[in-house]
C-alpha cells in the first residue's frame, strides 16, 4: 500500500511537472504568435506609407520605414526594456531592474526563464510601432537620419517611459490614479501622435501644401489602393497587438497589465466591434476609403482603454463617434498649418485621447486591485495630460534643436527633386511611372517656398 | 575561440554565448551599440554628400 501510495505520488508530481512545462510553453508561443503578427502591422504601415507617398518619394518613405523598425529594435534592447523595468514609480530606479539591463543573464537564452524574451519581443515590436506612427506624418521631406534619431528617442526612451508609469502593475498613474488604460491607447497611441505633432511643428509641411493665403492643397497619395490595404494589414496586426497587452497567466485566468481578471474574449468582442463602428463613422463623415480604414483604426484604439469591460455595443458607439470626429480633428490640424501627410496625429493622437477619455467617462469605479484606486474620470483625464506632455516635449524640443542645427529637413531643392533621386539607388515605377522632377521644376517655380507649388 | 559558457547541460540556466564572461559580454555589446551609431553617422555623410551633389549652389 505504501509502495502504491508513493508511485502515485511521483506520479502526480510528474504529471504537475508536465502540466506546468505545458502551461510554460503555451504561454511562450501565445506571445511567440502576438508577436509575429505584429509584424504585419509594419507591412501595414510600409505600403500604407509608400501609397501615401508620391511617385516620386515612394521608395525613401518605404527606406526610412524599415529602418524605423531596425534601429529601434537593438536599442529597445540596450536601454528600453530596462527603462520599462526601472521607472514605474516616476523617475526612481525600482528594485530588481538590474535583471533588464543589456547584460543580465535574463536578457539571452536562459533555460531558467522562458518568459523575458517573448514579453521583451513583444514590446520591441509595440516601439517599433510607436516611431511608425511618427514615420508617415512625415514623409516627402524629414532627412533620413533625423528621423531615425526621433524614431529611437520615441520608440525605445518615450513611449516605453510612458508605459512604465500606466501600463505596468506598478505604474505610478495606475497606483496613484487608478488609471485604466489596458490596449495601450494611452503610452502607445497618445505618445506616438503627442510626439509627432511636436515634431510636425518644426518640420513644417511639404513644400507646395499651402498656398500663400494659407489655404491647404491637397497633395495626393500615388496610391490610395496601395494606402488602404496597407491599413487592413495593420488592422490585422492589431490583433497581434492586443494580444499582447493581457497576460497569459499558466493555470489561472487571464489578466489585463494592472492584474485585473480579464478575458481575451472580452477583447475579441470589443475588438471587431469597435473596427466596425469606427469604419462606420469614417464612413458617415467622410465617404472616403481612405479614411474609412483609418477610422476603423481610430476605432479601435478610441475603444482600447477599456477593451476588457466595454459592453461590445458600447465599445462599438465610442468607436463610430471617434471615427466621426477623427476627420474633423485631421481637417483642424491642416487649417492650423501644420501638414501631417497620414492623419497620425488625429488617429493616433486624438484616437488614444478618445480612448482613455471614454474610460473615465463610461467606466468609472471599475475597482483595481491591491487597494489601488479605481477607474476614475479624473484619474484618466490626469493620466491623459501627462501622456500628452511626455509625448510632445520631447518631440518639440528634440525636433527644434535639430532644426536650428539644419538638420531636421531635407534642403529645398531636393524636397524638389524627390527624395527617391537622391538618396535611393533604384526606382520604384522605372516602366510606367516617372518622376515628376522635370515639371515642378519649372522656372519661376523652383525657388519658391512652401506657397509656391501647386499640389499635384 | 570557444566562447561556449557551458560544458554540460545539467542545472544550466544562461547559456548565451559569452554569458560566463562578463568583459566578453561588455565588450559585445558596446560593439553592437557602436554599430548602431556608426550606421546612423554613415547614414548622414551619405546624405550630406548626396544632398550637396543636388543642391544648387547659390
Amino acid at each position: 500500500m505504501d509502495q502504491q501510495l508513493l508511485e502515485l505520488g511521483q506520479k502526480v508530481a510528474a504529471l504537475e511537472a508536465s502540466s506546468a512545462m505545458s502551461n510554460t510553453v503555451n504561454m511562450e508561443i501565445f506571445y511567440w504568435w502576438c508577436t509575429a503578427l505584429m509584424i504585419t502591422i509594419h507591412a501595414g504601415f510600409l505600403a500604407y506609407e509608400m501609397g501615401a507617398s508620391r511617385a516620386k518619394n515612394v521608395l525613401a518613405a518605404g527606406t526610412k520605414n524599415l529602418l524605423a523598425f531596425a534601429f529601434v529594435v537593438p536599442t529597445f534592447f540596450f536601454f528600453g526594456w530596462w527603462i520599462y523595468n526601472a521607472f514605474p514609480g516616476g523617475f526612481t530606479i525600482a528594485e530588481g531592474s538590474e535583471s533588464a539591463l543589456p547584460w543580465a543573464s535574463a536578457m539571452g537564452p536562459n533555460l531558467a526563464d522562458n518568459a523575458t524574451g517573448v514579453f521583451w519581443a513583444a514590446f520591441a515590436l509595440f516601439a517599433a510601432t510607436t516611431a511608425s506612427i511618427m514615420s508617415g506624418a512625415v514623409i516627402e521631406r524629414i532627412r533620413l537620419t533625423a528621423f531615425l534619431v526621433l524614431a529611437i528617442i520615441l520608440g525605445s526612451v518615450v513611449w516605453i517611459l510612458a508605459a512604465a508609469w500606466g501600463w505596468h502593475p506598478t505604474g505610478w498613474l495606475t497606483t496613484e490614479f487608478g488609471f485604466h488604460d489596458v490596449g495601450a491607447a494611452g503610452c502607445v497611441h497618445l505618445v506616438a501622435g503627442a510626439f509627432t505633432l511636436g515634431v510636425l511643428i518644426n518640420l513644417g509641411p511639404r513644400i507646395g501644401k499651402y498656398n500663400a493665403d494659407g489655404t491647404p492643397n491637397a497633395i495626393k497619395a500615388h496610391s490610395v489602393p496601395l494606402t488602404v490595404v496597407g491599413l487592413m494589414l495593420i488592422i490585422v496586426g492589431f490583433f497581434g497587438f492586443l494580444g499582447g497587452c493581457i497576460i497569459y497567466n499558466s493555470g489561472a485566468q487571464w489578466t489585463n497589465i494592472f492584474g485585473q481578471p480579464a478575458t481575451l474574449s472580452a477583447f475579441a468582442f470589443n475588438t471587431v466591434m469597435a473596427f466596425a463602428g469606427g469604419i462606420i463613422g469614417g464612413w458617415v463623415k467622410t465617404r472616403d476609403p481612405f479614411w474609412m480604414m483609418s477610422c476603423g483604426l481610430v476605432g479601435i484604439i478610441s475603444a482600447a482603454s477599456g477593451l476588457d469591460v466595454w459592453y461590445p455595443p458600447m465599445a462599438f458607439i465610442i468607436a463610430v463617434v471617434a471615427g466621426f470626429v477623427a476627420p474633423m480633428v485631421a481637417n483642424a490640424i491642416e487649417k492650423a498649418g501644420i501638414d501631417d501627410a497620414v492623419g497620425a496625429v488625429a488617429v493616433h493622437g486624438a484616437g488614444g485621447a478618445m480612448g482613455v477619455l471614454a474610460v473615465g467617462l463610461f467606466a468609472a469605479g471599475y475597482p483595481n486591485i491591491d487597494g489601488m484606486p479605481p477607474v476614475s474620470l479624473f484619474g484618466q483625464l490626469v493620466s491623459l495630460i501627462v501622456m500628452a506632455a511626455l509625448g510632445f516635449i520631447p518631440g518639440y524640443a528634440i525636433s527644434a534643436v535639430m532644426k536650428s542645427a539644419g538638420y531636421l529637413r531635407v534642403p529645398h531643392d531636393v524636397e524638389v527633386m524627390g527624395l527617391d533621386l537622391v538618396e535611393v539607388p533604384i526606382e520604384a515605377y522605372p516602366e510606367g511611372m516617372t518622376r515628376p522632377a522635370a515639371p515642378i521644376m519649372t522656372p519661376g517655380i523652383e525657388t519658391g517656398g512652401p506657397a509656391a507649388v501647386p499640389a499635384e | 575561440m570557444n566562447t561556449s559558457p557551458i560544458t554540460q547541460w545539467e542545472g544550466v540556466e544562461a547559456y548565451f554565448t559569452l554569458a560566463h564572461s562578463g568583459f566578453g559580454t561588455v565588450l559585445t555589446l558596446i560593439v553592437s551599440v557602436a554599430l548602431v551609431a556608426g550606421a546612423i553617422w554613415y547614414g548622414t555623410h551619405h546624405e550630406s554628400r548626396d544632398f550637396a551633389k543636388f543642391t544648387k549652389k547659390p
